[in-house]
Protein backbone atom coordinates (compact mmCIF):
# COMPACT_ATOMS: atom_id res chain seq x y z
CA UNK A 1 0.00 0.00 0.00
CA UNK A 2 1.12 3.54 -0.76
CA UNK A 3 0.78 4.54 2.83
CA UNK A 4 3.41 1.81 4.71
CA UNK A 5 0.95 1.60 7.40
CA UNK A 6 0.14 -2.38 8.90
CA UNK A 7 -3.80 -3.42 7.96
CA UNK A 8 -4.35 -3.96 11.93
CA UNK A 9 -4.49 -0.86 12.80
CA UNK A 10 -7.58 0.08 10.73
CA UNK A 11 -9.31 -3.32 12.02
CA UNK A 12 -8.34 -1.89 15.77
CA UNK A 13 -10.40 1.44 14.58
CA UNK A 14 -13.30 0.09 13.76
CA UNK A 15 -13.51 -2.14 16.51
CA UNK A 16 -15.10 0.12 18.96
CA UNK A 17 -17.46 1.54 16.61
CA UNK A 18 -18.83 -2.28 15.86
CA UNK A 19 -21.65 -2.30 18.13
CA UNK A 20 -23.31 1.06 16.40
CA UNK A 21 -22.41 -0.23 12.78
CA UNK A 22 -23.98 -3.49 13.20
CA UNK A 23 -27.22 -2.02 14.84
CA UNK A 24 -27.68 0.37 11.89
CA UNK A 25 -27.07 -2.20 9.12
CA UNK A 26 -29.59 -4.40 11.24
CA UNK A 27 -32.08 -1.43 11.01
CA UNK A 28 -31.78 -1.27 7.24
CA UNK A 29 -32.22 -4.52 6.81
CA UNK A 30 -34.94 -5.04 8.65
CA UNK A 31 -36.73 -1.88 8.19
CA UNK A 32 -35.98 -0.52 4.71
CA UNK A 33 -39.12 -2.21 2.53
CA UNK A 34 -38.71 -2.49 -1.50
CA UNK A 35 -37.96 -5.07 -3.96
CA UNK A 36 -38.33 -8.55 -3.41
CA UNK A 37 -39.50 -9.75 -0.17
CA UNK A 38 -37.67 -12.92 1.42
CA UNK A 39 -39.16 -13.38 4.59
CA UNK A 40 -41.38 -11.73 6.60
CA UNK A 41 -42.43 -11.38 10.64
CA UNK A 42 -44.54 -8.47 11.36
CA UNK A 43 -43.12 -5.21 11.18
CA UNK A 44 -39.66 -7.28 10.35
CA UNK A 45 -39.12 -7.94 6.91
CA UNK A 46 -36.19 -9.06 4.18
CA UNK A 47 -36.21 -7.51 1.60
CA UNK A 48 -33.39 -7.34 -1.21
CA UNK A 49 -33.50 -3.56 -1.22
CA UNK A 50 -33.13 -3.71 2.90
CA UNK A 51 -30.08 -6.11 2.38
CA UNK A 52 -28.44 -3.59 -0.84
CA UNK A 53 -29.05 -1.06 1.87
CA UNK A 54 -27.52 -2.54 4.73
CA UNK A 55 -24.43 -3.69 2.79
CA UNK A 56 -23.81 0.41 1.32
CA UNK A 57 -24.69 1.36 5.02
CA UNK A 58 -21.79 -1.29 6.09
CA UNK A 59 -19.23 -0.33 3.71
CA UNK A 60 -20.06 3.56 4.06
CA UNK A 61 -19.03 3.15 7.57
CA UNK A 62 -15.69 1.04 7.29
CA UNK A 63 -14.76 2.93 4.89
CA UNK A 64 -15.05 6.46 6.70
CA UNK A 65 -13.18 4.64 9.55
CA UNK A 66 -10.24 3.63 7.33
CA UNK A 67 -9.78 6.96 6.06
CA UNK A 68 -9.74 8.86 9.64
CA UNK A 69 -7.25 6.39 10.48
CA UNK A 70 -4.94 6.54 7.45
CA UNK A 71 -5.57 10.51 8.09
CA UNK A 72 -4.77 10.21 11.50
CA UNK A 73 -1.65 7.99 11.11
CA UNK A 74 0.22 9.23 8.06
CA UNK A 75 -0.26 12.90 8.70
CA UNK A 76 0.68 15.07 12.15
CA UNK A 77 -2.39 17.27 13.14
CA UNK A 78 -0.28 20.45 12.27
CA UNK A 79 0.23 19.39 8.74
CA UNK A 80 -3.50 18.67 8.63
CA UNK A 81 -4.07 22.58 9.34
CA UNK A 82 -1.25 23.50 7.33
CA UNK A 83 -3.06 21.87 4.51
CA UNK A 84 -6.24 23.43 5.12
CA UNK A 85 -4.44 26.77 5.15
CA UNK A 86 -2.89 26.12 1.95
CA UNK A 87 -6.43 24.77 0.35
CA UNK A 88 -8.53 27.37 1.69
CA UNK A 89 -5.64 30.14 0.27
CA UNK A 90 -8.03 31.20 -2.68
CA UNK A 91 -10.41 32.28 -0.48
CA UNK A 92 -8.51 35.06 0.70
CA UNK A 93 -10.13 36.80 -1.83
CA UNK A 94 -13.02 37.10 -0.21
CA UNK A 95 -12.07 38.25 2.83
CA UNK A 96 -12.50 35.20 4.83
CA UNK A 97 -9.73 35.17 8.01
CA UNK A 98 -7.59 31.97 6.55
CA UNK A 99 -4.71 32.57 8.50
CA UNK A 100 -6.66 32.91 11.29
CA UNK A 101 -8.45 30.44 11.20
CA UNK A 102 -5.71 27.87 10.64
CA UNK A 103 -3.71 28.91 13.75
CA UNK A 104 -6.55 28.71 16.17
CA UNK A 105 -7.15 24.93 13.84
CA UNK A 106 -3.50 24.30 15.14
CA UNK A 107 -3.68 25.73 18.91
CA UNK A 108 -6.80 23.39 19.44
CA UNK A 109 -4.98 20.19 18.11
CA UNK A 110 -1.60 21.62 20.41
CA UNK A 111 -3.44 21.79 23.24
CA UNK A 112 -5.48 18.54 22.96
CA UNK A 113 -2.75 16.70 25.18
CA UNK A 114 -2.21 19.19 27.43
CA UNK A 115 -6.03 19.25 28.58
CA UNK A 116 -6.14 15.43 28.72
CA UNK A 117 -3.16 15.64 31.22
CA UNK A 118 -4.90 18.50 33.05
CA UNK A 119 -8.22 16.88 33.42
CA UNK A 120 -6.17 13.61 34.43
CA UNK A 121 -4.69 15.41 37.06
CA UNK A 122 -7.45 17.43 38.74
CA UNK A 123 -9.65 14.29 38.42
CA UNK A 124 -6.98 12.53 40.76
CA UNK A 125 -7.09 15.76 43.06
CA UNK A 126 -11.01 15.62 43.51
CA UNK A 127 -10.96 11.83 43.95
CA UNK A 128 -8.78 12.45 46.53
CA UNK A 129 -10.97 15.00 47.92
CA UNK A 130 -13.63 12.78 47.98
CA UNK A 131 -15.45 12.54 44.70
CA UNK A 132 -16.20 9.47 42.81
CA UNK A 133 -16.79 9.67 39.34
CA UNK A 134 -18.79 7.63 37.45
CA UNK A 135 -20.17 6.51 40.44
CA UNK A 136 -23.67 6.76 41.64
CA UNK A 137 -27.10 7.97 39.76
CA UNK A 138 -27.20 10.27 37.18
CA UNK A 139 -27.81 13.11 39.57
CA UNK A 140 -24.47 12.08 41.70
CA UNK A 141 -22.79 11.89 38.17
CA UNK A 142 -23.17 14.83 36.93
CA UNK A 143 -22.33 16.55 40.59
CA UNK A 144 -19.37 15.05 40.14
CA UNK A 145 -18.30 16.85 37.02
CA UNK A 146 -18.66 20.20 38.06
CA UNK A 147 -15.25 20.13 40.23
CA UNK A 148 -13.87 18.97 36.79
CA UNK A 149 -14.74 21.43 34.68
CA UNK A 150 -14.77 24.64 36.59
CA UNK A 151 -11.14 23.98 37.03
CA UNK A 152 -10.98 23.09 33.55
CA UNK A 153 -12.31 26.36 32.39
CA UNK A 154 -10.60 28.60 34.56
CA UNK A 155 -7.29 26.87 33.75
CA UNK A 156 -7.99 27.18 29.61
CA UNK A 157 -8.37 30.61 30.26
CA UNK A 158 -5.30 31.39 31.86
CA UNK A 159 -3.43 29.55 29.75
CA UNK A 160 -5.11 31.25 26.98
CA UNK A 161 -4.35 34.53 28.08
CA UNK A 162 -0.92 33.42 28.75
CA UNK A 163 -0.16 32.26 25.51
CA UNK A 164 -1.37 35.59 24.11
CA UNK A 165 0.54 37.61 26.10
CA UNK A 166 3.81 34.70 24.85
CA UNK A 167 2.65 35.23 21.19
CA UNK A 168 2.51 39.21 21.34
CA UNK A 169 6.05 39.10 23.23
CA UNK A 170 7.72 37.29 20.74
CA UNK A 171 6.68 39.86 18.08
CA UNK A 172 3.49 37.79 16.44
CA UNK A 173 1.01 40.29 14.42
CA UNK A 174 -1.03 38.31 12.86
CA UNK A 175 -0.55 36.24 9.75
CA UNK A 176 -0.05 38.65 6.21
CA UNK A 177 3.73 38.08 4.99
CA UNK A 178 4.43 35.66 7.75
CA UNK A 179 7.25 32.71 6.87
CA UNK A 180 6.91 29.13 7.09
CA UNK A 181 8.75 26.67 9.61
CA UNK A 182 7.53 23.88 7.84
CA UNK A 183 7.27 24.05 3.99
CA UNK A 184 5.86 21.45 1.61
CA UNK A 185 6.36 20.41 -1.71
CA UNK A 186 4.33 18.97 -4.17
CA UNK A 187 5.92 15.16 -5.08
CA UNK A 188 5.33 12.16 -7.35
CA UNK A 189 3.33 10.46 -4.93
CA UNK A 190 0.87 13.48 -4.52
CA UNK A 191 0.03 13.53 -8.24
CA UNK A 192 -0.38 9.74 -8.27
CA UNK A 193 -2.56 9.90 -5.12
CA UNK A 194 -4.42 12.46 -6.78
CA UNK A 195 -4.91 10.62 -9.88
CA UNK A 196 -5.50 7.50 -8.22
CA UNK A 197 -8.39 9.44 -6.23
CA UNK A 198 -9.95 11.10 -9.28
CA UNK A 199 -10.63 7.60 -10.90
CA UNK A 200 -11.87 5.88 -8.33
CA UNK A 201 -14.43 8.84 -8.16
CA UNK A 202 -14.97 8.92 -11.74
CA UNK A 203 -15.29 4.75 -11.55
CA UNK A 204 -17.97 5.31 -8.50
CA UNK A 205 -20.06 8.07 -10.14
CA UNK A 206 -20.10 5.75 -13.33
CA UNK A 207 -21.04 2.61 -11.44
CA UNK A 208 -23.62 4.35 -9.53
CA UNK A 209 -25.64 6.17 -12.79
CA UNK A 210 -25.28 2.78 -14.06
CA UNK B 1 -0.89 4.38 59.99
CA UNK B 2 2.04 2.15 58.65
CA UNK B 3 2.60 2.12 54.90
CA UNK B 4 4.69 -0.55 53.55
CA UNK B 5 5.46 -1.19 49.79
CA UNK B 6 6.27 -4.93 48.69
CA UNK B 7 8.24 -5.12 45.37
CA UNK B 8 6.12 -2.68 43.63
CA UNK B 9 6.20 -2.39 39.65
CA UNK B 10 4.25 0.50 37.97
CA UNK B 11 3.70 0.49 34.19
CA UNK B 12 2.24 3.80 32.31
CA UNK B 13 0.34 2.96 28.89
CA UNK B 14 1.44 -0.51 29.64
CA UNK B 15 -0.14 -1.76 26.12
CA UNK B 16 1.15 0.53 23.94
CA UNK B 17 4.22 1.89 22.13
CA UNK B 18 4.63 4.63 24.59
CA UNK B 19 4.99 1.88 27.64
CA UNK B 20 7.08 3.08 30.15
CA UNK B 21 8.08 1.37 33.77
CA UNK B 22 7.64 4.14 36.43
CA UNK B 23 8.30 2.10 39.88
CA UNK B 24 10.88 -1.42 39.48
CA UNK B 25 10.51 -3.98 41.87
CA UNK B 26 9.85 -1.18 44.65
CA UNK B 27 10.06 -2.49 48.29
CA UNK B 28 9.99 0.43 50.92
CA UNK B 29 7.91 1.70 54.21
CA UNK B 30 7.64 4.51 55.54
CA UNK B 31 7.52 4.47 59.34
CA UNK B 32 4.42 5.55 61.49
CA UNK B 33 4.43 8.72 63.10
CA UNK B 34 7.50 9.90 60.44
CA UNK B 35 8.07 12.83 58.52
CA UNK B 36 9.44 11.12 55.40
CA UNK B 37 11.33 13.24 52.42
CA UNK B 38 10.88 11.37 49.12
CA UNK B 39 14.18 12.95 46.89
CA UNK B 40 15.49 12.27 43.65
CA UNK B 41 16.22 13.76 40.34
CA UNK B 42 13.14 14.97 37.81
CA UNK B 43 11.54 12.01 36.26
CA UNK B 44 12.61 9.13 39.19
CA UNK B 45 8.87 7.93 40.18
CA UNK B 46 7.95 10.43 43.30
CA UNK B 47 4.43 11.53 42.15
CA UNK B 48 3.97 7.74 41.19
CA UNK B 49 5.08 6.55 44.57
CA UNK B 50 2.59 8.98 46.28
CA UNK B 51 -0.22 8.15 43.91
CA UNK B 52 0.23 4.48 45.33
CA UNK B 53 -0.61 5.96 48.97
CA UNK B 54 -4.25 6.22 48.42
CA UNK B 55 -4.86 4.44 45.32
CA UNK B 56 -5.22 6.73 42.98
CA UNK B 57 -2.96 4.20 40.92
CA UNK B 58 -2.67 0.68 41.52
CA UNK B 59 0.54 -1.30 41.41
CA UNK B 60 1.08 -3.50 37.90
CA UNK B 61 1.90 -6.34 40.25
CA UNK B 62 3.42 -6.42 43.57
CA UNK B 63 1.12 -4.78 46.60
CA UNK B 64 0.66 -1.68 48.58
CA UNK B 65 -0.31 -1.62 52.36
CA UNK B 66 -1.52 1.36 54.23
CA UNK B 67 -2.79 0.17 57.83
CA UNK B 68 -4.81 -2.63 57.40
CA UNK B 69 -5.85 -2.20 53.86
CA UNK B 70 -4.12 -3.94 50.84
CA UNK B 71 -4.21 -2.46 47.55
CA UNK B 72 -2.93 -4.83 44.62
CA UNK B 73 -3.61 -4.30 40.73
CA UNK B 74 -6.73 -6.20 41.45
CA UNK B 75 -8.46 -3.96 44.08
CA UNK B 76 -12.03 -2.62 43.40
CA UNK B 77 -12.24 1.50 42.93
CA UNK B 78 -15.21 1.05 45.62
CA UNK B 79 -12.80 -0.84 48.04
CA UNK B 80 -10.75 2.52 48.12
CA UNK B 81 -12.99 5.21 49.35
CA UNK B 82 -12.49 4.54 52.94
CA UNK B 83 -8.77 4.84 52.41
CA UNK B 84 -9.02 7.86 50.97
CA UNK B 85 -10.54 9.30 53.87
CA UNK B 86 -6.96 8.52 55.58
CA UNK B 87 -4.69 9.48 53.41
CA UNK B 88 -4.41 13.69 52.25
CA UNK B 89 -2.69 14.21 49.05
CA UNK B 90 -1.58 17.61 48.46
CA UNK B 91 -0.53 17.65 44.83
CA UNK B 92 2.24 19.86 42.43
CA UNK B 93 0.31 23.12 42.17
CA UNK B 94 -2.71 22.43 44.11
CA UNK B 95 -4.42 25.80 43.37
CA UNK B 96 -5.68 23.95 40.30
CA UNK B 97 -8.27 21.94 42.07
CA UNK B 98 -10.44 25.14 43.39
CA UNK B 99 -13.96 25.46 41.69
CA UNK B 100 -16.38 26.43 44.75
CA UNK B 101 -18.12 29.83 44.67
CA UNK B 102 -16.30 30.53 48.11
CA UNK B 103 -12.83 29.79 49.70
CA UNK B 104 -14.99 28.68 52.84
CA UNK B 105 -16.89 26.40 50.66
CA UNK B 106 -14.19 24.65 48.70
CA UNK B 107 -12.15 23.93 51.98
CA UNK B 108 -15.31 22.10 53.46
CA UNK B 109 -16.11 20.33 49.95
CA UNK B 110 -13.40 17.33 51.36
CA UNK B 111 -15.27 16.84 54.86
CA UNK B 112 -18.79 16.79 52.71
CA UNK B 113 -17.55 14.53 50.69
CA UNK B 114 -16.46 12.41 53.24
CA UNK B 115 -20.05 12.21 55.06
CA UNK B 116 -19.59 15.80 57.74
CA UNK B 117 -22.74 17.68 58.08
CA UNK B 118 -22.56 21.31 56.23
CA UNK B 119 -22.08 22.77 59.60
CA UNK B 120 -19.36 20.59 61.03
CA UNK B 121 -17.36 20.85 57.39
CA UNK B 122 -17.61 24.72 57.41
CA UNK B 123 -17.18 24.84 61.42
CA UNK B 124 -13.89 22.87 59.97
CA UNK B 125 -13.28 25.03 57.25
CA UNK B 126 -13.34 28.25 59.80
CA UNK B 127 -10.23 26.45 61.36
CA UNK B 128 -7.78 25.06 58.98
CA UNK B 129 -8.12 28.61 57.13
CA UNK B 130 -7.26 30.15 60.69
CA UNK B 131 -4.40 27.20 60.97
CA UNK B 132 -2.87 28.10 57.21
CA UNK B 133 -2.86 31.85 57.77
CA UNK B 134 -5.53 33.40 55.66
CA UNK B 135 -7.36 36.47 56.53
CA UNK B 136 -10.52 36.24 58.03
CA UNK B 137 -12.41 38.80 55.24
CA UNK B 138 -11.58 36.26 52.54
CA UNK B 139 -12.98 33.39 53.54
CA UNK B 140 -16.35 34.58 51.88
CA UNK B 141 -14.12 35.12 48.71
CA UNK B 142 -14.08 33.27 45.25
CA UNK B 143 -11.12 31.61 45.67
CA UNK B 144 -10.06 32.47 41.78
CA UNK B 145 -9.54 36.27 43.13
CA UNK B 146 -7.07 35.60 45.37
CA UNK B 147 -3.22 35.60 45.41
CA UNK B 148 -1.11 32.96 43.88
CA UNK B 149 -0.01 32.19 47.71
CA UNK B 150 -3.36 32.23 49.18
CA UNK B 151 -4.80 30.18 46.45
CA UNK B 152 -2.10 27.44 47.55
CA UNK B 153 -3.20 28.01 51.50
CA UNK B 154 -6.40 27.60 50.16
CA UNK B 155 -6.20 23.98 48.33
CA UNK B 156 -3.58 22.82 51.50
CA UNK B 157 -6.56 23.82 53.80
CA UNK B 158 -8.81 21.89 51.75
CA UNK B 159 -7.02 18.73 52.20
CA UNK B 160 -5.91 19.47 56.23
CA UNK B 161 -10.19 19.46 56.24
CA UNK B 162 -10.04 15.71 56.21
CA UNK B 163 -8.10 15.70 59.17
CA UNK B 164 -6.12 12.96 57.70
CA UNK B 165 -3.45 10.51 59.53
CA UNK B 166 -1.22 10.86 56.51
CA UNK B 167 -0.68 13.86 54.91
CA UNK B 168 1.39 13.37 51.59
CA UNK B 169 2.86 16.96 49.74
CA UNK B 170 4.17 16.87 46.52
CA UNK B 171 6.35 19.88 46.54
CA UNK B 172 4.08 21.94 48.44
CA UNK B 173 6.08 25.12 48.62
CA UNK B 174 7.27 25.09 44.88
CA UNK B 175 6.77 29.01 43.24
CA UNK B 176 6.32 30.67 46.36
CA UNK B 177 8.12 33.24 48.05
CA UNK B 178 10.50 32.81 50.63
CA UNK B 179 8.49 33.94 53.47
CA UNK B 180 5.37 31.59 52.46
CA UNK B 181 7.13 29.64 51.60
CA UNK B 182 8.74 29.29 56.13
CA UNK B 183 5.34 29.60 57.38
CA UNK B 184 4.19 26.49 55.37
CA UNK B 185 6.68 24.78 55.95
CA UNK B 186 6.42 25.57 59.90
CA UNK B 187 3.02 25.11 59.86
CA UNK B 188 3.10 21.29 58.50
CA UNK B 189 6.20 20.75 61.28
CA UNK B 190 3.68 21.81 63.99
CA UNK B 191 0.91 19.44 62.44
CA UNK B 192 3.96 16.52 62.78
CA UNK B 193 4.80 17.29 66.73
CA UNK B 194 1.24 18.30 67.85
CA UNK B 195 -0.74 15.67 65.89
CA UNK B 196 1.52 12.90 65.59
CA UNK B 197 0.15 13.10 61.72
CA UNK B 198 2.67 11.16 59.44
CA UNK B 199 3.94 13.32 56.72
CA UNK B 200 5.41 12.11 53.17
CA UNK B 201 6.98 14.96 51.49
CA UNK B 202 8.33 15.73 48.03
CA UNK B 203 10.82 17.84 47.31
CA UNK B 204 13.59 19.32 45.42
CA UNK B 205 14.92 21.38 48.38
CA UNK B 206 17.62 19.17 50.29
CA UNK B 207 17.53 22.30 53.04
CA UNK B 208 13.54 21.11 53.98
CA UNK B 209 14.79 17.36 54.48
CA UNK B 210 17.73 18.69 56.83
CA UNK B 211 15.26 20.99 58.69
CA UNK B 212 12.19 19.00 59.24
CA UNK B 213 12.40 15.46 57.66
CA UNK B 214 13.61 12.35 60.32
CA UNK B 215 13.47 9.50 57.51
CA UNK B 216 14.37 10.36 53.55
CA UNK B 217 13.67 7.36 50.96
CA UNK B 218 15.69 8.53 47.49
CA UNK B 219 14.32 7.07 44.34
CA UNK B 220 16.34 6.85 40.86
CA UNK B 221 14.92 5.93 37.98
CA UNK B 222 12.10 4.07 39.73
CA UNK B 223 14.16 2.32 42.02
CA UNK B 224 14.74 2.94 45.61
CA UNK B 225 18.53 3.64 46.71
CA UNK B 226 18.36 4.55 50.18
CA UNK B 227 15.56 4.58 52.73
CA UNK B 228 17.66 5.81 55.85
CA UNK B 229 18.09 8.89 58.11
CA UNK B 230 18.90 12.15 56.31
CA UNK B 231 22.09 12.32 58.34
CA UNK B 232 22.94 9.49 56.53
CA UNK B 233 21.78 10.27 53.34
CA UNK B 234 23.90 13.51 53.25
CA UNK B 235 27.12 12.32 54.35
CA UNK B 236 28.63 11.03 51.45
CA UNK B 237 28.95 14.06 48.94
CA UNK B 238 30.40 12.05 46.17
CA UNK B 239 27.34 9.29 46.14
CA UNK B 240 25.33 12.58 45.89
CA UNK B 241 26.75 13.66 43.42
CA UNK B 242 26.71 10.69 41.58
CA UNK B 243 22.78 10.47 41.73
CA UNK B 244 22.41 14.35 40.75
CA UNK B 245 21.45 15.51 44.19
CA UNK B 246 22.66 18.58 46.22
CA UNK B 247 23.56 18.62 49.73
CA UNK B 248 21.98 21.78 52.24
CA UNK B 249 23.26 24.59 52.29
CA UNK B 250 25.05 24.25 56.11
CA UNK B 251 25.89 20.70 55.10
CA UNK B 252 27.98 22.05 52.08
CA UNK B 253 29.34 25.48 54.11
CA UNK B 254 30.37 22.98 56.39
CA UNK B 255 32.80 20.53 53.97
CA UNK B 256 34.10 23.43 51.88
CA UNK B 257 35.44 24.53 55.39
CA UNK B 258 36.62 21.01 55.80
CA UNK B 259 38.11 21.06 52.42
CA UNK B 260 40.42 24.13 53.28
CA UNK B 261 42.23 21.76 56.02
CA UNK B 262 41.53 24.03 58.95
CA UNK B 263 38.87 22.29 60.68
CA UNK B 264 37.76 18.56 61.08
CA UNK B 265 33.82 18.51 61.37
CA UNK B 266 33.25 15.50 63.93
CA UNK B 267 29.26 15.20 63.00
CA UNK B 268 28.51 16.93 59.58
CA UNK B 269 25.79 19.17 60.42
CA UNK B 270 22.62 19.48 58.19
CA UNK B 271 21.13 22.85 59.85
CA UNK B 272 22.35 26.11 59.79
CA UNK B 273 21.69 25.70 64.03
CA UNK B 274 23.72 22.36 63.94
CA UNK B 275 26.65 24.50 61.71
CA UNK B 276 26.48 27.17 64.70
CA UNK B 277 26.39 24.86 67.25
CA UNK B 278 29.60 23.17 65.72
CA UNK B 279 31.06 26.09 65.09
CA UNK B 280 31.01 27.40 68.18
CA UNK B 281 32.25 24.24 69.40
CA UNK B 282 35.16 24.47 67.41
CA UNK B 283 35.89 27.67 68.16
CA UNK B 284 36.01 27.16 72.34
CA UNK B 285 38.11 24.40 71.54
CA UNK B 286 40.85 26.73 69.94
CA UNK B 287 41.16 25.50 66.38
CA UNK B 288 42.80 28.67 63.84
N1 LIG C 1 0.60 9.75 32.66
C1 LIG C 1 1.80 9.30 32.29
N2 LIG C 1 1.97 8.56 31.17
C2 LIG C 1 3.17 8.09 30.80
N3 LIG C 1 4.30 8.28 31.47
C3 LIG C 1 4.23 8.99 32.60
C4 LIG C 1 2.99 9.54 33.08
N4 LIG C 1 3.24 10.21 34.23
C5 LIG C 1 4.56 10.09 34.45
N5 LIG C 1 5.15 9.36 33.49
C6 LIG C 1 6.59 9.01 33.43
O1 LIG C 1 6.94 8.31 34.58
C7 LIG C 1 8.19 8.76 35.09
C8 LIG C 1 8.05 9.16 36.53
O2 LIG C 1 7.22 10.29 36.61
P1 LIG C 1 6.91 11.05 37.97
O3 LIG C 1 5.90 12.10 37.67
O4 LIG C 1 6.58 10.07 39.02
O5 LIG C 1 8.32 11.75 38.27
P2 LIG C 1 8.73 12.69 39.48
O6 LIG C 1 9.81 11.99 40.22
O7 LIG C 1 7.53 13.10 40.25
O8 LIG C 1 9.36 13.94 38.74
P3 LIG C 1 9.31 15.51 39.12
O9 LIG C 1 10.38 15.72 40.14
O10 LIG C 1 9.65 16.18 37.83
O11 LIG C 1 7.94 15.83 39.61
C9 LIG C 1 8.65 9.88 34.19
O12 LIG C 1 9.65 9.37 33.33
C10 LIG C 1 7.42 10.28 33.41
O13 LIG C 1 7.77 10.64 32.10
MG1 LIG D 1 6.45 14.97 40.48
Amino acid sequence: MLSKVNFGFFLKGVRPLIWLILFTVLLQIFFARGGTVYWQWGPLSLTSLGIINGSYVFCRFVLIIFMSTLLTLTTAPLEISDALESLMGPLKKFKVPVYEISLMLSIALRFVPTLMDETEKIMNAQRSRGVNFGEGNIVKQIKAVVPLLIPLFVSSFNRAEDLATAMEARGYRGGEGRTKYRIHFWKRNDTLACILFGLTMIVLLYLRNW
Amino acid sequence: MSIHFEKVNYIYQADTPFRHQALKNLTVSIPTGSYTAIIGHTGSGKSTLLQHLNGLLKPSSGSVTVADKTITAVTKNKELGELRKHVGIVFQFPEAQLFEETVLKDIAFAPKNFGKTPAEAEQIAREMALLVGLPEEVLQNSPFELSGGQMRRVAIAGILAMKPDVLVLDEPTAGLDPKGRHEIMQMFAQLHSQKQLTIVLVTHQMDDVANYADHAIVLEKGEVIASTSPQEVFKDPQWLLKHHLALPKATRFAYELQQTGKVVFEKMPLTEKELAASLVDLLGKGGN
